[in-house]
C-alpha cells in the first residue's frame, strides 16, 4: 500500500516501534521472561546451590521434595535442584556457544554468497545443502570417534549442523537487499562495498537472523540433550539434561519426579525460547515482508493469499 | 450525458461513516458521505490519495477488516441495506450483483492455476446451474470481449507470464462473467501504461453500454473522468466537497479543491510557456482534522470561516452540489443542511 | 560532438538473456543502438511504453549496468569502461518507485547524507549536518522529517526525499527515471515544479524518462521516442508533440485522456501487448505489424533516423 499519510511526531525508530509492539505481546513478555530466568538461575547456579552435584549420599537417596531437598535427591542420594541447575548451565552454555558460532560463520558464508552473487552461489548450493543433509548425530559420532571421546568433541557437529539455516538466510535476505533500488542508488552515489554492507544489508538482515537465532537456540538446546542422553555427548558425573534423564529412566516408576523434571525443564525452556522468538518476529516484521522468516505455512499459504477478488 | 431521471437508484450510499483505530488516534476515512448511482450510470469517485474513495467502496462490499470500523450510515443496493450483512450475504452479492476491480491485477489471481480453471471456478461458484463445459465458454466469450485475441489460449495461461495490461482485461473478464449490475473500478488503470490505459477505458465504455451496468470508477485523474463518466463526486479528506454531472464539474465547477484538481491534469493543448499549477502543501493528516473545511490549509481562497467551521452544502444546480463557503453566501442555499 | 554535448551516447546495445516459460533461452535486446546528445542545461525528455529500453537506457548510462557495445561520451570523456569513481559524483538518478528507491530501515537524514559521507569524506559531522538540513528544505521537507522513516511519508514526499539524495552531491546530471509515474496527479505536479526549480537554481541537465508524453512535455526541451529499444523521433517538444512524425508517436499522443467530456477520443490505436510474442521481427521497421500505415518497404527494410525538418527526426519510410 503506497502513500500512507500516518505521520506520528515522534520521531521513533524502527526498533522502538518493535519493542513497543513486542511489550504489548503478553505471551511474548512472558516467554521472554521465563527464558531469561531460566537462564539466569543456571548461570548463578554455583551461587544459588549450597550443595555440590556430586556429594553422593547414599543415605539419603530417591527422597522426596523437602526442605532439605527443594526438588529432593536422585538415586545416589545429589540434590535435583542442584543438578537440574548445574545440568542447564551445561546444556544451555553449549547450545549457546553452537549457536553463536554458527551463526558468525553461517552469515559470513550468506552474506559471500548474497553480496557477489553469481560465482560464490556454489556456497550455497550444494555446499550448504550437502553439510544440512548430514543428520547431527551421525555427525557428532564421527567427531567423538575422530577426535576422541568424552572431550566434548560433539560440539563442532551441533555447531556444523546449524549452519546452513543461518546461511540460507543470510543469502536470501542479502539477495534481496542487492536487487533492491536503493542499492542502485547508493552505487551511483559513489557508495563503496564495505559502505553498502554495513549500512544497508546489516540492517536489514538483522531482524530475520534475530528471530532465527531463537529457533536455531531451541534446536541446538534440544540436540545436545539428546547427544546427552545417547551418551555422545557430556558424560557423568557432569550433570546436563540429557544425561541426568538417561540415568532417570530407570526409576521412571520408584521416583518419576527424576525424570519429570529434567524433562520439564527442557520442554519449558525450548517453549518459551519459542515463543519468545515468535513475538520477536510479530514485532519485527508485522507485515510478514521479511524472507524466510516466515514459518513454513505461513510463507506456503501466503502464496494463495487473495486480495478481495470478486467471488 | 442526460440519464433519464426516472431510472431507479442502484447503489444508494447514505452518510457512510468509516473510521480506523490506529495507535497515533482515530483516522477519520470516510466522514458521513452520501451519494447514488443509478441503474447503468457511471459515477466517478475523485479524489487524492487517502481522501477515503478506496475505504467507501471497499466497505460497499463487506470487505473492510479490522481495525477498520463503521460507525455509521447505510448503504442501499436495489433497497436493500447492504452494510450489516453478514460475510455469507454478502459473499452472495459479490460477484453476482456488484463485482470489483482493483488496481493491482496480480495480485487477485493465484499463480498456482491457470486463467482458465480460476475462471470457471467464478462462474461456477456463482451460477450452481452450469457445467463445466458451459463455464469454459462463457470464460471464452467473456475474454473475447475484452478484446483478447487467442482466448483459448489464454485460458491455458499463468497469472505471472501476462504483463499488466493484459491481466487488467482478464479482471475486468472475470468480474463481468456473471453479468453484475455494478461494477467498481478501483483505479484499475493507475498501474499501466498510458496507452495500454487509454485501451482499458475504451474496453470499459463499451461494455458498460453493452450490459447497460453501472459503475463506480474510482480515481485521482480527471482525464479518464471525462472521459468515462457520467457523474462525479469530489471527495477529499473523507469528506464529498463537490458532487454533479461530468458537464457540470468541467464546466461549472463550484469548489477550489475541484478547480484545482483539474488545473493539474497535463493537457497536450495547453501552451508550454505556462507553468503546472499544483497545490502547496500536503493532504491533511486525517488523525488531526480541525473544526472548518477540510480544505482550509490548502485553499488560496480560504477565510476566517472556513476555518472555524465546516462549510454546509450548497445546491448549485439540479444535482449539482458543493460544501464551500464561498457558495454559501452566493447560491440559494436550498438544502441547507450541513454536509457534517 | 558539439562543445555544448554535456553526454553523448553512440550505438549504445544492451541485451539481456532470459529463459521464457518452456525453458528456452531468449536475447531481450532491450537497447538496440540507441544514438543521441544532451546538451549543457537542457531536459531530453525519453518517451515511450514499457519495456522499449527506456529505463535500460538511463541506467547503462550511468553505467549501472554494463552497456555490450557503444560509447557513453561524458563531458567529452569516455566513460564507457572507465573507472566510474570520478564521474558518479557529476550523474546521478531519480528512481521510479519512491519508496522501493529508499531503505526502510534508514532515516531520511542517513538516506541523504549517504551520498556526502561517501564523496566529500573531509567534511565534519556539524557541516554535514548543515547540508542535509538545507536539502530537506530545498526539496519542500521538514527538520523534523529528518529522524523519520521512509514508510511514515506519502508517495510524493518520499520522491522528495529521493530527489534531495540525488541533488546532495552537487550532480551536473540527473537521470530521471520515471519519476512521477507511481505518484497521484496531484504530487505528479508537485515534483515536475520541484525538479523544474531545482534545474534552474543548480544549473542541471536532465534525462526526463517517462511513458506519459503529456508529463514530459512540460518539462522537456527535446523529446526522444522509443519502441523496443529503438528511438525512432527525436526532435523539440513543440515540433514532437505538435507535428509528429511517426505514426507510434501519433499513438502515443492520442492516448493522453483530455480533461475534457466533450471531446471524444479520435482514435484508439492497437495495444502493443496484444502481440503474444513481444520478440523483434526479423527484419524491417518494428513498428510494422502495428502500423496503420505500413507499407512493403515497411516489412523488408528498417527504417533508420532522417532528418525530416531541421532539429527533427524520423525513423520511418512513409513520410
Amino acid at each position: 500500500m503506497n502513500g500512507k499519510v500516518l505521520r506520528s511526531d515522534r520521531a521513533g525508530g524502527i526498533w522502538k516501534d518493535a519493542l513497543r509492539r513486542f511489550c504489548a505481546n503478553r505471551i511474548a513478555v512472558i516467554s521472554l521472561a521465563v527464558f531469561l530466568l531460566i537462564c539466569l538461575s543456571c548461570a548463578l547456579a554455583p551461587w544459588l546451590t549450597k550443595y555440590s552435584y556430586t556429594a553422593i549420599n547414599v543415605h539419603n537417596t530417591l527422597a522426596k521434595p523437602s526442605a532439605e531437598h527443594w526438588l529432593g535427591t536422585d538415586n545416589l542420594g545429589r540434590d535435583i535442584l542442584t543438578r537440574t541447575l548445574y545440568g542447564g548451565r551445561m546444556t544451555l552454555r553449549i547450545a549457546f556457544a553452537s549457536t553463536v558460532t554458527a551463526l558468525i560463520i553461517g552469515s559470513v558464508i550468506g552474506l559471500a554468497a548474497g553480496y557477489f552473487g553469481g560465482r560464490f552461489d556454489f556456497l550455497i548450493s550444494p555446499v550448504m545443502d550437502i553439510v544440512a543433509s548430514i543428520p547431527v548425530i551421525l555427525l557428532a559420532l564421527v567427531f567423538e570417534a575422530a577426535l576422541g571421546w568424552g572431550r566434548g568433541n560433539f560440539m563442532y557437529a551441533i555447531a556444523i549442523a546449524a549452519i546452513p539455516q543461518f546461511a540460507r538466510l543470510v543469502h536470501v535476505c542479502a539477495a534481496s537487499v542487492m536487487g533492491s533500488e536503493y542499492i542502485q542508488a547508493a552505487r551511483a552515489l559513489g557508495v563503496g562495498p564495505f559502505g553498502i554492507i554495513s549500512r544497508h544489508i546489516i540492517h536489514n538482515v538483522a531482524p530475520a537472523l534475530i528471530v532465527r537465532f531463537t529457533g536455531a537456540l531451541a534446536e541446538s538446546m534440544l540436540t545436545c540433550t539428546v547427544l546427552g542422553y545417547l551418551s555422545i555427548g557430556i558424560n557423568p558425573p557432569t550433570p546436563e539434561w540429557g544425561n541426568i534423564i538417561y540415568h532417570a529412566r530407570n526409576y521412571i516408576r520408584l521416583a518419576p519426579h527424576l525424570m519429570i523434571i529434567p524433562c520439564a525443564a527442557i520442554s519449558l525452556t525450548g517453549i518459551s525460547v519459542s515463543l519468545a522468538g515468535d513475538g520477536l518476529r510479530d514485532a519485527l516484521d508485522p507485515r510478514g515482508e521479511l524472507p524466510a522468516a516466515r514459518g513454513l505455512t505461513a510463507g506456503f499459504l501466503s502464496l494463495f493469499k487473495r486480495r478481495g477478488a470478486a467471488n | 450525458m442526460d440519464k433519464d431521471s426516472m431510472s431507479d437508484i442502484l447503489l444508494d450510499v447514505r452518510e457512510l461513516d468509516v473510521s480506523f483505530d490506529t495507535h497515533t488516534g482515530k483516522l477519520h476515512a470516510v466522514n458521513k458521505i452520501s451519494y447514488a448511482v443509478r441503474e447503468g450510470e457511471v459515477m466517478g469517485l475523485v479524489g487524492e490519495s487517502g481522501s477515503g474513495k478506496t475505504v467507501s467502496s471497499y466497505s460497499i462490499l463487506g470487505l473492510l477488516k479490522p481495525p477498520a470500523v463503521i460507525n455509521g450510515g447505510r448503504v442501499l443496493y436495489k433497497g436493500r441495506d447492504i452494510l450489516g450483512l453478514s460475510n455469507k450475504e454478502a459473499a452472495a452479492i459479490r460477484g453476482r450483483e456488484i463485482s470489483m476491480i482493483f488496481q493491482n491485477p496480480m495480485s487477485c489471481f493465484d499463480p498456482v492455476f491457470t486463467i482458465g480453471s480460476q475462471m470457471t471456478e467464478t462462474v461456477l461458484a456463482n451460477d450452481k446451474t452450469a457445467s463445466k463445459a458451459e463455464a469454459a465458454a462463457r470464460s471464452i466469450d467473456m475474454l473475447r470481449e475484452v478484446s483478447i485475441r487467442n482466448p483459448g489460449q489464454l485460458m491455458r495461461r499463468y497469472s505471472y507470464e501476462l504483463s499488466g495490461g493484459m491481466l487488467q482485461r482478464v479482471m475486468i473478464a472475470m468480474a463481468l462473467l456473471c453479468k453484475p449490475k455494478l461494477l467498481i473500478a478501483d483505479e484499475p488503470t493507475t498501474a499501466l501504461d498510458v496507452t495500454i490505459q487509454a485501451a482499458i477505458i475504451q474496453i470499459l465504455k463499451k461494455l458498460q453500454k453493452q450490459h447497460n451496468m453501472a459503475m463506480l470508477y474510482i480515481t485521482h485523474n480527471f482525464g479518464i473522468v471525462a472521459e468515462i463518466c457520467d457523474r462525479v463526486s469530489v471527495m477529499c479528506g473523507g469528506y464529498i466537497v463537490e458532487q454533479g454531472s461530468t458537464d457540470d464539474i468541467f464546466y461549472s465547477s463550484a469548489h477550489p479543491y475541484t478547480q484545482l484538481l483539474m488545473k493539474m491534469v497535463p493537457r497536450m493543448d495547453t501552451p508550454l510557456s505556462e507553468p503546472l499549477p499544483y497545490i502547496e502543501g500536503l493532504p491533511s493528516d486525517p488523525t488531526a482534522l480541525g473544526e472548518g473545511c477540510v480544505f482550509c490549509t490548502r485553499c488560496p481562497y480560504s477565510r476566517d470561516i472556513c476555518r472555524e467551521k465546516k462549510p454546509p452544502e450548497v445546491s448549485l444546480a439540479p444535482g449539482h452540489t458543493a460544501s464551500c463557503w464561498l457558495r454559501a453566501d452566493n447560491a440559494s442555499a436550498e438544502s441547507g443542511r450541513p454536509s457534517v | 560532438m558539439n562543445a555544448g554535448d554535456l553526454l553523448v551516447v553512440e550505438n549504445l546495445k544492451k541485451s539481456y538473456k532470459v529463459r521464457d516459460k518452456t525453458g528456452r533461452r531468449m536475447l531481450i535486446k532491450a537497447v538496440d543502438g540507441v544514438s543521441l546528445a544532451v546538451l549543457r542545461g537542457e531536459t531530453l525528455g525519453l518517451v515511450g511504453e514499457s519495456g522499449c529500453g527506456k529505463s535500460t537506457f538511463g541506467r547503462t548510462i550511468l553505467r549501472l549496468t554494463e552497456p555490450d557495445s557503444g560509447r557513453i561520451i561524458y563531458d567529452g570523456a569516455d566513460i564507457t569502461r572507465a573507472d566510474m569513481r570520478p564521474y558518479r559524483r557529476r550523474m546521478q538518478i531519480v528512481f521510479q518507485d519512491p519508496y522501493g528507491s529508499l531503505d526502510p530501515r534508514s532515516r531520511v537524514y542517513n538516506i541523504v547524507e549517504e551520498g556526502l559521507r561517501a564523496n566529500f569524506p573531509k567534511y565534519s559531522a556539524d557541516r554535514l549536518r548543515e547540508i542535509v538540513m538545507e536539502l530537506l528544505e530545498s526539496v519542500g521537507l521538514e527538520a523534523s522529517h529528518a529522524y523519520r522513516y521512509p514508510h511514515e511519508f506519502s508517495g510524493g514526499q518520499q520522491q522528495r526525499i529521493g530527489i534531495a539524495r540525488a541533488i546532495a552531491v552537487e550532480p551536473e546530471f540527473i537521470v530521471c527515471d520515471e519519476p512521477v509515474s507511481a505518484l497521484d496527479v496531484s504530487y505528479q505536479a508537485q515534483i515536475i515544479s520541484l525538479l523544474k526549480r531545482l534545474q534552474d537554481t543548480l544549473s542541471l541537465t536532465y534525462l526526463f524518462i517517462s511513458h506519459d508524453l503529456s508529463v514530459v512535455r512540460y518539462i522537456s526541451d527535446r523529446i526522444g521516442v522509443m519502441y523496443l529499444g529503438k528511438l525512432i523521433e527525436l526532435g523539440t517538444s513543440e515540433e514532437v508533440t505538435l507535428y509528429p512524425a511517426h505514426q507510434y508517436t501519433k499513438a502515443l499522443l492520442h492516448a493522453v485522456p483530455a480533461a475534457d467530456p466533450r471531446a471524444g477520443r479520435a482514435k484508439v490505436y492497437k495495444l502493443t501487448d496484444d502481440i503474444e510474442d513481444l520478440s523483434i521481427p526479423e527484419k524491417g521497421c518494428r513498428y510494422c505489424r502495428l502500423c496503420e500505415k505500413a507499407a512493403p518497404v515497411c516489412f523488408e527494410e528498417e527504417p533508420i533516423l532522417r532528418e525530416v525538418a531541421p532539429g527533427h527526426s524520423c525513423a520511418c519510410h512513409i513520410l
